[in-house]
């Protein structure tokens, strides 16, 4: 199906679709696509593969960066430090 | 911002202050720690750059107002105090000239095939160890982008004020920052046998 879609489509057009794709891509990926954008985008990576390869990869990225690096946690004398230092200086 | 409400906050007796204080920005010092640790990446650091940010919205909480956005506030403060008093005298070899930087984002010849060939199931495998020192290995200016945007979920708009830079540059900078994210991910992957 795929496929098909690809070969109805202009080559021409398809190159500036896919263009225009890769860069607006990010704002689906993080939440800030316009309805119009977000209807585009997702019709478009619907029927391009490569398009939609990218985008698999962005937001696996994105996932995985805020999945798996580990938080640290915060030193048990920062905040008493903190309150100290509010104390002393105001 | 647009409005003026600092008058109320004149009223306010110290205890309240102190208590508005401790309500509304203790709760958020874990990010602030995590983003102070990612941009020094030494625990000393981050922790006097914590204290210095604290003891500055301390200084300024007449010009915050309650109940905005806080988070965005405290980055931003600490982003500052990072570069006008860490940057300077952090030894961080992979300092990145700012004009140098932002040519990278204007140009538009970057290069979009390189990274296709990052498997989805290579950065699957990888630990956070190591997803953490490809993104340490990228200059600050773009390591900060990464970690306001996916790590703490901060919209563009808040970005564009905690960085002081333009909905645009944001945007431009978040995409030449993931691409080179993903050339230090796919570099990783590659010489931990991962893209087999
Ligand atoms: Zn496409």
């Amino acid at each position: 199906m795929i496929a098909n879609n690809l070969i109805r489509m202009d080559k021409g057009k398809k190159i500036s679709e896919c263009n225009e794709c890769i860069q607006a891509l990010h704002l689906l990926i993080d939440g800030e696509a316009s309805s119009n954008q977000k209807e585009f985008l997702e019709k478009h990576i619907e029927e391009c593969m490569p398009c939609y390869q990218s985008y698999n990869l962005d937001k696996n990225v994105k996932e995985i960066v805020k999945s798996k690096i580990e938080k640290k946690p915060v030193p048990s004398a920062l905040i008493a430090n903190i309150k100290d230092k509010l104390n002393e200086s105001f | 911002m647009e409005e003026n409400r600092e008058n109320i906050r004149k009223d306010l007796s110290k205890a309240e202050k102190d208590a508005q204080f401790e309500k509304e920005f203790m709760p958020l010092i874990d990010s602030l720690y995590n983003f102070a640790y990612r941009l020094t990446l030494d625990e000393d650091d981050a922790n006097d750059l914590v204290q210095e940010t604290y003891l500055k919205a301390y200084r300024f909480f007449n010009s915050y107002e309650q109940g905005t956005n806080a988070k965005a506030w405290l980055f931003r403060i600490l982003k500052n105090s990072f570069i006008n008093d860490f940057r300077k005298k952090s030894k961080e070899p992979s300092k990145v000239d700012y004009q140098e930087v932002e040519s990278y984002y204007n140009s538009d010849d970057v290069d979009e095939s390189i990274t296709t060939d990052l498997r989805i199931e290579s950065l699957q495998e990888m630990i956070g160890d190591e997803v953490a020192t490809a993104l340490n290995a990228l200059a600050v200016d773009f390591r900060t982008i990464i970690i306001l945007c996916d790590l703490e979920g901060f919209t563009y708009e808040e970005m564009a004020k905690i960085l002081d830079i333009p909905i645009g540059t944001v945007r431009s900078r978040l995409h030449r920052a993931r691409n080179l994210l993903k050339e230090k991910l796919k570099a990783y992957a590659g010489t931990m046998g991962y893209n087999k």
